[in-house]
């Protein structure tokens, strides 16, 4: 997959043939450069490869459209509407019909509905992300991108979002690809790790993870667990030396 | 003056603002008894009896009608012009570059040295005040919204397009607001700007308000009601610029106060 830039032609993906099912939690996982991002971007939308393809229920994407719903790191909700504004702006803007009350019940889902009326700013980090989730849920996407959505909160806020994530995601099992570079994060929500290679960026490798669900976080401890991140952990040295080796 | 308790901390900023006030009151007395001559500088209270008077006539009011149609006339004409090319400008790369290189030649000409060409086009009394005011007021309306044009966040935009948001959506919902801090402050210092300007206008190129009747007090030595249209200018732009801050609060960007 390549990318014209401005200098010049980039070929940030390589090797990349990836199907994910529907229903399928899927976690990009990788040392920073290895286009991670880049290739949530494209499924997106937001970035338009030169070469390759990529399709979301077998039509390809051709520009942001609504069928893949995004939450983003951080400081992506509109400051200018209210929290429930904001989660009724996909419905309303889809047409769907009483995007108020639809926001209302997103907004419970993730628990905030008593924030209903606040500014986003005057929210926690934390919280902006459940609204972000919230949001990004209300339009029914087939698809859910999640960019390294809980990287900005601290490690408490974190692994109470990550539980909270898979018991939404339980009652939807909408699809999700979910970017980040924490190993742990990856293995205890995916079903499948897919661990990205950097020089050129593409897939290294794919683990399957076959811990039971609904997950919980004593699982952390497990043998099995212990296993998969010992794998991954491995796999991801390797491609972070290689970065390192080349930089000399 | 760290006070725990908000109320107590508002107080304590009116009684520092007040002693401030006292504080000029006092120099200025001060400075007219040692120069002595009221004709150049009359004490406050004969400041004050001048205002009572001109009041009472009825003229003070019309003249600072004639002002404040003026200023706000010219600022809605310069607002209504240099938001919206601003933001096109912002959007559209070609008509940028088009204008731009007017746009910087045009600026540094301050609003006086257009009075003269304001006379000659428009003749004297309200034309070439709201010549000069809404001239004074589109710049800073201008720059301001261009950068705030410019302001909007990429996440905004892919946010509200993966949420179905089309193209005017887009501009009404996402990138007006987005611009709406940096228009809001542009509106801000270009009413000032065109309250400032309009004095000048008319101490030159009009027959009534506020710059006209400076001018006619000088003409006959009245430096007390020259000073009561000076004052009078003070307290209308303060007060102006205290309604702005509270649409700003209320209407044009009520987020950024949380």
């Amino acid at each position: 997959m390549r990318f014209e830039t401005k200098s010049g032609p980039v070929v940030a993906l390589d090797d990349l043939d990836i199907e994910i099912c529907p229903g399928e939690f899927v976690a990009l996982l990788g040392p920073s450069g290895c286009g991670k991002s880049t290739l949530l971007n494209v499924v997106a939308g937001i970035l338009k490869p030169t070469s390759g393809t990529i399709a979301v229920d077998g039509k390809p994407v051709k520009g942001t459209n609504p069928d893949c719903g995004i939450v983003f790191q951080n400081h992506s909700l509109f400051p200018w509407m209210s929290v429930l504004e904001n989660v009724a702006f996909g419905p309303k803007m889809l047409g769907r019909a009483d995007p108020i009350g639809t926001a209302r019940t997103f907004l419970s889902l993730v628990g905030l509905e008593k924030q209903a009326s606040a500014w986003p700013a005057s929210l926690s980090g934390g919280m902006q992300q459940r609204v972000g989730i919230a949001r990004a849920l209300a339009t029914y996407p087939p698809v859910l991108l999640m960019d390294e959505p809980f990287g900005a909160l601290d490690a408490q806020t974190r692994s109470i979002m990550q539980e909270e994530l898979l018991k939404i995601w339980s009652q939807f099992r909408t699809t999700v690809i979910f970017v980040t570079h924490d190993i742990e994060e990856a293995i205890f929500l995916a079903d499948r790790v897919v661990v990205m290679k950097t020089l050129p960026g593409g897939i290294k490798q794919q683990v399957p993870i076959e811990l039971p669900r609904p997950r919980d976080p004593s699982m952390i401890k497990s043998e099995l667990f212990n296993r998969y991140r010992g794998e991954i952990f491995e796999l991801i040295r390797e491609e972070t030396l290689k970065v390192f080796r080349s930089a000399d | 003056m760290a006070t725990a308790n908000s109320g107590a901390k508002g107080a304590g900023r009116w009684g520092w603002a007040l002693a401030g006030i006292t504080l000029f009151l006092l120099l200025w007395t001060l400075a007219s008894i040692r120069i002595g001559n009221a004709v150049l500088l009359p004490k406050p209270h004969s400041v004050l009896l001048g205002f009572v008077e001109l009041l009472r006539e009825g003229s003070l009011v019309g003249d600072v009608l004639a002002s404040l149609r003026r200023v706000i006339g010219g600022f809605l004409i310069a607002s209504s012009i240099a938001v919206p090319l601003a933001l096109l400008m912002s959007f559209f790369r070609p008509l940028n570059l088009l204008l731009s290189p007017i746009v910087s030649f045009l600026r540094p000409i301050p609003p006086i040295a257009w009075i003269p060409i304001a006379i000659l086009w428009f003749g004297i009394g309200d034309p070439p005040s709201y010549f000069i005011t809404a001239l004074a007021a589109f710049f800073p309306i201008f720059i301001n919204s261009f950068a705030g044009g410019n302001a909007v966040r990429a996440e905004h935009v892919h946010a509200a397009r993966s949420l179905g948001a089309g193209p005017r959506a887009l501009f009404a919902r996402i990138y007006l607001p987005s611009a709406m801090p940096m228009i809001s402050t542009g509106l801000r210092i270009g009413l000032g700007q065109s309250w400032m300007a309009v004095v000048t206008a008319e101490l030159i190129a009009a027959q009534s308000g506020l710059g006209y009747m400076i001018q006619a007090n000088r003409l006959s030595l009245e430096t007390s009601l020259v000073l009561v249209g000076m004052c009078t200018i003070g307290l209308l732009g303060a007060l102006m610029s205290v309604a702005l801050e509270a649409l700003e609060r209320h209407v044009l960007i009520p987020w950024k106060q949380a």
